[in-house]
């Protein structure tokens, strides 16, 4: 599956006020479920995997968070993209004695363990990408993210 | 019979290195993937073998790999074998130089 199929105009959501990141992730989990994306196992099974194995990324640039869990609480697949209003703290993926003040949020929902390998490579590729990741950051509308997102994601 | 020779110490000279994560899905195939890249690149694509594992499997895998690349919080103590960071593989700081020691390790 392409990186873009992953995307959802109605998952890309802007100035998400929020003060915790398990607030987030519930406020995310619940509107995943109402679209049956994920079973109901999800948002307990998101918000503790985040608590155990932190996703917070200390890139160059912008900072990212990239929550998600077993494939077993997902019903399809897709990526919530959350630009927050104002930085919120994550824990950092392989450090957990530090904080990372995330400001974007990709909200990963995999329900295959092999098959959207090039959609992270390719998601991942951005992290390190300081004109593309302020593209982000500055989109005014959910079609110009997705382009910033999309322009030149073939970079492995 | 000297071309199979050849294949033999070829074979024998090949290197694992583990990366896991928590749920062996998004990011230790991501890191897995990456790495092996950057490794073809430098001409260790025949030699080197990079599987991307579940942090549950870690001890059973720990006593066969060469290389441990870690993305979750490395255990007080360490291990036997050599440990490196695979987040610069994400983030993309520091990328070059994690590379260059997981390649000094390699050449050993």
């Amino acid at each position: 599956m392409a990186l873009m199929d992953l995307f959802r105009e109605d998952l890309i959501f802007f100035d998400i006020e929020v003060n915790s990141r398990e607030e987030l992730l519930t406020y995310i989990a619940q509107i995943l479920e109402t679209h049956n994306l994920v079973k109901n196992s999800f948002k307990e099974a998101i918000i503790a995997r985040e608590e155990t194995f932190p996703t917070g990324l200390p890139t160059e640039s912008i900072k990212v968070a990239i929550p998600h869990t077993d494939i077993k609480h997902v019903l399809k697949s897709c990526i919530t993209i959350c630009r927050l209003k104002k930085p919120i703290d994550f824990l950092e993926m392989g450090n957990h004695s530090r904080t990372v003040p995330v400001e974007i949020v990709f909200v990963l929902a995999l329900d295959d363990e092999k098959n959207h390998l090039q959609a992270l490579q390719q998601l991942i590729g951005l992290f390190s990408e300081r004109d593309r990741m302020e593209n982000i950051r500055n989109a005014t509308n959910q079609d110009e993210l997705l382009q910033s997102i999309l322009q030149g994601a073939n970079v492995i | 019979m000297s071309f199979n020779k050849g294949r033999k110490d070829e074979k024998m000279k090949t290197k694992t290195i583990i990366v896991a994560c928590g749920g062996g899905i998004a990011t230790s195939q991501t890191v897995a993937v990456k790495l092996e890249n950057l490794l073809k690149q430098r001409g260790f694509g025949q030699s080197v073998n990079v599987e991307a594992i579940n942090i549950n499997s870690l001890s059973t895998y720990l006593k066969s790999a060469d290389i441990y690349v870690s993305i979750t919080q490395v255990r007080e103590g360490g291990y036997d074998i050599p440990v490196f960071s695979g987040i610069p593989f994400l983030t993309g700081i520091g990328a070059e130089s994690e590379l260059e020691k997981i390649i000094e390790v390699l050449k050993k």
